[in-house]
């Protein structure tokens, strides 16, 4: 049998593991491109706490949920409008009773093109804050506990094994996001007017390609179905990574935060006094002068450490080494 | 070479004579041998040397400076290989402005010159902005109009499509047609017949539409946004 053991129930186990937490507001930064789209996020999210621990057997925690606060999330809407080519024909072509070749083309006009270069528009910044308030996003991690001795102390560390970031996902937004992603289209809209200040120009293009309007163009680019929400987490989620953006911004925080708690080591039984000879009394008044002396500190090394979970309890135990 | 800019496709005024942006010539060189084409700029510095060897079976085509889209037919910049009969490609570079001359390998007179363009040449050319033209073949009294008609995006609405294939004009005493009306994008190819030319093509009168085109686009653009909306927005329960 150890000669000190305690344990802690998995409701103190908790409270104390949220004393690490929370983090600061860890940014985090993405984008990708998927044919005439182009987008990215800027965002920042801290870890605000333990939500549901469980014991494994061992020496491992299963944390259900990590909470997680957010603080800003941005996204950025880049068009890559598809090339015009103008007026390329056929000048000359073989003699269909050519062999092999016979009625191919041999000279061509090369015409023009429009909207070379990529991305053309953009990127707008649409600002999601309003509804960060409805984004739920889940984080799962498995961790593992030891004693390790560090300076004079033991301390109690819970390093992180993995982490799981899941989709995030949007619950209701009251229709806040079909507002956000006009305002986006209108911007790019302007965006294309300001950069081809020739009307009939534009007009030209958007002839040939088959749409009244600019918005129309953007929006058939997008291809919003009639499910914005489940749109743009497709996008966040799947386009650009969202959750493993958000798995790397945490992860090194986590990382860093892994004392639950220390114990001196050596182990003090009676700290350092400070006595006069006058302290230890059955002497005559008046009592006599002496010096100051400084009694040590009892205190003992602390051997065999060991941190296991035993069903609903973190245990603890040691010996002093007497 | 570049693809062409924004600024070629804008451009009003065309000169066979001044070959540039996206326009082209076509020349057919019948005669086997070694041949010279210089290409100059209206200042008369060369821009372009190049051989010409006209021999039997040679490529058709051969593209002075190997534009991008030469395709298969693409040949080094210092020396080119034609097949009798097969044609030259010439077009000017990026922001500049040439004229071509051939000449024999080992001679100094010129037997071909583009600005004075020889039956069997064509001069093909895209123009865009709308408005109305007139073309005029220097050498002679020949002259056309051409309308180049406005994208109204109401005919888009309304289910019409803007054409897009190319237009010919034969270049002989007169102009056929002589008057054209055209979408913008639609290639006008001049051909050369029994007589030689320089088509310069002006703008004599710019279309920018008709006066209420911005307020049915602002309705328009209200009336797409509101669409969206709707569609997009969640019924509550």
């Amino acid at each position: 049998m150890a000669d000190v053991s305690f344990e802690l129930s998995e409701g103190a186990f908790k409270e104390l593991f949220n004393r690490l937490y929370p983090t600061v507001p860890l940014p985090f930064d993405g984008s990708s491109s998927a044919g005439p789209i182009w987008l990215g996020v800027e965002g920042e999210v801290h870890v605000e706490g333990a939500g549901d621990i469980d014991f494994e057997d061992g020496n491992t925690f299963l944390l259900k949920e990590l909470d997680l606060g957010w603080d800003k999330l941005v996204l950025r809407l880049g068009f890559d409008l598809p090339t015009v080519t103008i007026g390329k024909f056929c000048v000359f072509r073989f003699p269909d009773d050519t062999p092999f070749v016979g009625g191919d083309c041999f000279f061509e006009f090369p015409g023009g093109e429009l909207f070379t270069g990529a991305p053309d528009i953009g990127p707008v910044k649409l600002n999601l804050n309003a509804i960060m308030p409805f984004i739920v996003s889940e984080i799962s991690g498995r961790y593992s506990i030891s004693l390790v001795k560090d300076g004079n102390f033991l301390k109690l560390h819970a390093d992180v094994e993995s982490l799981d970031v899941d989709p995030i996902s949007i619950n209701d937004t009251f229709n806040k996001l079909p507002g956000i992603i006009q305002a986006g289209v209108v911007s790019a809209a302007a965006i294309v007017v300001s950069k081809f200040p020739q009307v009939w120009l534009v007009d030209a293009a958007l002839g040939i390609l088959g749409f009244p309007s600019v918005t129309e163009l953007l929006l058939d680019l997008l291809d919003i179905d009639d499910d914005v929400q489940e749109w743009l987490m497709d996008k966040l989620n799947f386009s650009i990574g969202l959750p493993n953006l958000i798995y790397q911004a945490i992860f090194d925080e986590v990382l860093k935060k892994s004392d639950l708690l220390e114990i001196k080591d050596p182990f003090q039984f009676v700290p350092e006094q400070t006595a006069r000879l006058a302290n230890f009394g059955g002497f005559t008044a008046p009592p006599p002068a002496g010096p100051t002396f400084t009694i040590p500190p009892t205190e003992a090394l602390i051997v065999n450490p060991s941190a296991t979970f035993d069903a609903d309890h973190l245990k603890i135990a040691f010996d002093f080494g007497l | 070479m570049p693809l062409p800019r924004v600024s070629d496709l804008t451009m009003t005024d065309f000169d066979s004579a001044a070959l540039r942006g996206t326009a082209i010539i076509a020349h057919r060189m019948n005669r086997p041998g070694r041949w010279r084409l210089s290409l100059h700029t209206p200042s008369h510095r060369s821009t372009v040397n190049q051989i010409i060897k006209v021999v039997e079976n040679g490529p058709p085509m051969l593209a002075v400076g190997t534009p991008p889209d030469a395709g298969r037919y693409a040949q080094s910049a210092s020396e080119g290989v034609l097949a009798p009969g097969g044609h030259l490609r010439l077009q000017a570079p990026a922001g500049g402005s040439v004229f071509g001359q051939i000449y024999p390998a080992d001679g100094d007179q010129p037997v071909w010159d583009s600005r004075a363009l020889e039956p069997g040449d064509h001069y093909i050319l895209l123009p865009m902005r709308p408005g109305r033209y007139r073309m005029a073949n220097q050498h002679n009294a020949a002259h056309a109009d051409l309308v180049i008609r406005y994208p109204d995006p109401r005919g888009l609405v309304a289910g019409r499509r803007l054409a897009t294939d190319s237009v010919c004009v034969v270049a002989g005493d007169a102009f056929a047609p002589s008057h054209l009306s055209i979408d913008p994008g639609q290639p006008v190819a001049i051909e050369f017949t029994a007589t030689r030319g320089q088509v310069v093509l002006t703008l004599v009168q710019a279309d920018d539409g008709p006066s209420d085109l911005a307020e049915w686009r602002a309705r328009h653009e209200a009336t797409v946004l509101q669409a969206f909306m709707q569609r997009t927005r969640k019924t509550e329960i």
